[in-house]
């Protein structure tokens, strides 16, 4: 019987129907916004992104303190997949953001500090996925790339504070601010912003034990053939690693 | 209202996408 961690699994389906009833109560539930229009519905997709971007963001600095302290290559797993979801959901808010900008500011993109910023933190962490794959010997690779993903964690409060710190066009933060919420948000809309923020975190948190699973199968089956091989074909073995084998 | 439809379809497609990806690729452990 295939080996199915059923938190994972439970966690994606969760998080999936999640999705669908943000999708439904953001289409057609919540009102339309009396500035913006229905472009502002896209708000709920694109600050959920955001935000479960820099979860992840925390959680492969989380992870990289683990494998520092422990050397356990479980804790650089979690490393490796928090920052394969936050990738993805870094380049969606600013796919996103674009859509919503279009109609409202009249373009897709403008050299803006939140916007220059969150590119720079896409390019961060697709330089710390790519440093992961330089390869070599596991533990090495795992703990270099645990002081990478420690240090990247700097760019999270640049790009959040960005609104605040220098003159932008974007809006600043409304919720996650210094002084606590604005509250201009209307209540209706706050709370689907919320649940926005649940769903995408808990289908984040489905795709990431989902990795980490398929990471350490492959770490095992790396293993396995390092043990069965005779002696001189291991080194072979070990420099042949697969691509994403940690 | 197009904008707001194409963003969320990019978004049912990144979700579908990621969610599929992560439950795909384990080896068989009969």
């Amino acid at each position: 019987m295939r080996n199915v961690n059923r938190a994972g699994l439970l966690a994606r389906w969760l998080g999936a129907a999640l999705l669908v009833l943000v999708g439904v109560l953001g289409i057609w539930a919540v009102p339309a916004d009396r500035y913006q229009g229905d472009a502002q519905r896209l708000l709920y997709p694109h600050v959920a992104a955001a935000w479960t971007a820099y979860l992840c963001f925390v959680l492969v600095a989380i992870g990289s303190i683990g494998h520092l302290v422990t050397r356990s290559l479980r804790w650089d797993r979690l490393a490796a997949a928090s920052a394969e979801m936050g990738v993805g959901l870094t380049a969606l808010a600013l796919v996103l953001g674009s859509l919503w900008a279009k109609p409202v500011w009249g373009t897709y993109w403008t050299w803006d500090p939140r916007l220059v910023t969150t590119v720079v933190l896409l390019l961060v962490y697709l330089g710390y996925l790519g440093v992961r794959d330089l390869g070599g010997d596991a533990l090495a690779n795992a703990r270099r790339a645990a002081v990478l993903g420690l240090l990247a964690l700097v760019t999270v409060p640049v790009v959040h504070f960005s609104t605040v710190w220098w003159r932008t066009l974007h809006q600043p933060p409304g919720v996650l601010r210094p002084g606590g919420p604005q509250g201009s948000m209307p209540n209706d809309m706050l709370a689907l912003l919320l649940l926005a923020v649940v769903a995408f975190t808990v289908a984040a948190a489905g795709v990431i034990q989902g990795r980490m699973a398929v990471l350490a199968d492959r770490s095992r089956a790396v293993t396995d053939a390092e043990g069965a091989a005779p002696p001189a074909t291991r080194v072979e073995a070990r420099a042949t690693t697969p691509r994403g084998v940690r | 209202m197009i904008w707001a439809l194409g963003g969320y379809a990019v978004t049912a497609a990144f979700w579908l996408s990621y969610l599929w990806w992560a439950s795909t690729g384990r080896r068989d452990a009969s």
